[in-house]
């Protein structure tokens, strides 16, 4: 802790507590806005794990039947059924604010087509590895939204957090020693300036009647 | 010019002696089974070296290693040179239904080029998936891609049987933007037309080639039903369009009672009856369906092995032998894959059809 150094004055006084009226507000705001995120994110942190671990099963599975249908049709007939596809998804992204804070909203618009090849030369093991990935692809909006979101949500609470101790323990702090440093000297030196009047109104008024007396 | 046999029992005497020279080149069970056993893809690969694909895996540079899809493209040039070797070794009357059988290439070739405009590929990757016809193509697959647009590539098509079907599937990918009505429209006129040249043969011919290309289309069409129902999940209406209404054991009916949602298995036992446990295969038809699939490959492969028991002068044996190449080439895919990525042979040894079924 360490005092601001700044002339003792009564002006100062003023000014510092004003500002440590300040910063006591801010510090309660930081702290309410701290909280909300923190739920915030422990909310968005627990829906993305959950996503994130079924979109793990979800692609592990799509890679395994993806592995089958190489096996079956081989590579290049892989290649030749894939160059069928072409479009993928529209993404639209909007924003929602949580206190001060962009959140994703991402929607995924048009479909890859249901049918992108005819079923001639193709197998089985490639529709279903086909429906496994279409699978991952209607997953994966929401998942980069919770993970943007949780990306985002972290990084303002890590900066509020922050704040939050400068304010707790260096600002407020400073500024309460401060006031109370100013308060003192203001103090001492009221008592001085008293002390002082005291001595000059039990002085003699004329020196020389001292004398003579 | 072709050399083409004009056919009866002279002309298949020497188709017969041709494929059964041909017959005896495809993989043993020995051969099967050490390929199967091979630590590696190197060591699968010298193998391939000691069979009949020795000519075509020892072209190799000297130097260069042979890849996987390397390997799998030189079994499909074979595949391509035994048909080649077929076409001038049967009876000139029955030359076109082989001809369509081939056929099947031609159109994934089409598709591949048609696919290629549609996602604006380059000629080489196209090229890259192109089955190795050869000169027996008159797809000027190059220039059509580089025309860049799906119409003007069907105006190259004029001279070929694919124009009619894709002039008139046209109208749909308009409007649709849609390459699947174009695709679609080939596929179910290769195997009309398939069906078609079959009952052009002579009754002796039909009656051995029916089984044949009958197990193809029926395998072919029973599964396009399931696969558009339960995995793109169309309507009662569009199974129907888009399947065959006629087959050898899958009839109408079959296809529109899968379409109408009707219990697969039941159906399916109801058409093979020779099928063990599919009811328990079909339980989670999601998993169950390529093992159908594979059975019924299996069933098609027994059936073209029964062909060359018996009388030996028929269509039936060109025809079943072309059907074993192209099996045999998707049982190496399997293997070749397999070893490529050193999968355990537990992994494949259930995707294996060739392998797995023992010469008569």
């Amino acid at each position: 802790m360490s005092r601001l150094d700044i002339p003792p004055t009564r002006s100062n006084l003023l000014q510092i507590r004003q500002e440590l009226q300040f910063a006591r507000e801010g510090y309660e705001i930081l702290d309410k806005k701290r909280e909300v995120l923190t739920s915030e994110l422990i909310r968005v942190a627990h829906d993305a794990e959950e996503l994130q671990t079924r979109m793990r099963d979800l692609m592990s599975s799509a890679y395994h039947i993806l592995g089958q249908a190489r096996l079956i049709m081989g590579q290049e007939n892989l290649e030749w059924a894939a160059l069928a596809v072409n479009k993928t998804v529209d993404v639209q992204i909007q924003s929602r604010s949580i206190m001060g804070v962009s959140l994703p909203r991402i929607k995924a618009r048009g479909e890859p087509p249901e049918m992108p090849y005819s079923l001639g030369n193709t197998t089985a093991a490639l529709d279903e590895a086909s429906a496994a990935f279409r699978e991952v692809l209607d997953n994966l909006p929401e998942l980069s939204e919770l993970v943007t979101s949780v990306w985002r949500l972290a990084g303002e609470l890590r900066k509020t957090q922050r704040r939050v101790n400068a304010l707790q323990y260096i600002f407020i702090p400073d500024y309460e020693e401060t006031v109370a440093f100013i308060e003192s000297a203001l103090e001492e030196r009221e008592r001085e300036e008293t002390f002082r009047l005291k001595l000059l109104k039990n002085r003699p008024s004329n020196p020389a009647q001292s004398e003579s007396a | 010019m072709l050399l083409t046999p004009r056919g009866g029992i002279s002309g298949y005497a020497y188709t017969h002696a041709r494929v059964r020279a041909m017959y005896s080149t495809l993989l043993s069970p020995h051969q099967w089974a050490k390929l199967y056993d091979a630590a590696d893809f190197d060591i699968l690969t010298a193998m391939l070296k000691e069979t009949g694909y020795a000519p075509y895996i020892m072209v190799r540079a000297a130097g260069r290693k042979p890849t996987p899809r390397w390997v799998i493209y030189q079994t499909k040039r074979r595949m391509a040179d035994a048909y080649m070797t077929v076409f001038r070794s049967v009876p000139a009357r029955n030359y076109s239904l082989l001809v369509q059988l081939y056929r099947r290439f031609e159109i994934d070739n089409l598709k591949a080029v048609l696919r290629g405009i549609e996602t604006g590929a380059s000629w080489d990757s196209v090229l890259y998936v192109l089955f190795p016809l050869g000169e027996a193509t008159a797809l000027p697959a190059r220039t059509m891609l580089e025309g860049g647009s799906v119409p003007a590539a069907i105006e190259h098509l004029r001279r070929t049987p694919y124009y009619n079907t894709l002039s008139h599937a046209l109208r749909r990918y308009t409007a649709e933007q849609s390459l699947f009505p174009l695709e679609v429209a080939l596929d179910l006129s290769y195997w009309r037309t398939l069906w078609h040249e079959v009952n052009q043969l002579s009754r002796q011919d039909q009656a051995h080639a029916l089984p044949i290309v009958g197990a193809l289309l029926d395998m072919n069409n029973l599964m396009w039903a399931i696969r558009y129902r339960e995995y793109h999940h169309l309507s009662e209406e569009e199974i129907i369009n888009y399947t065959l209404p006629s087959g050898y054991r899958v009839r109408d009916e079959d296809i529109r009672a899968i379409a109408a949602g009707a219990d697969i298995a039941q159906i399916v036992t109801k058409i093979y009856p020779e099928l063990a446990n599919v009811d328990a295969l079909l339980r989670e038809p999601e998993s169950g369906l390529p093992a159908l699939e594979l059975q019924l490959q299996m069933q098609l492969a027994e059936q073209c092995r029964r062909a060359f028991i018996g009388y030996p002068f028929h269509i039936g044996i060109p025809l079943a032998y072309l059907v074993l190449t192209e099996l045999e080439s998707q049982d190496l895919t399997v293997i070749v894959e397999a070893k490529s990525a050193q999968m355990p042979a537990e992994r494949f040894r259930s995707q294996l059809l060739m392998g797995n079924i023992a010469h008569p």
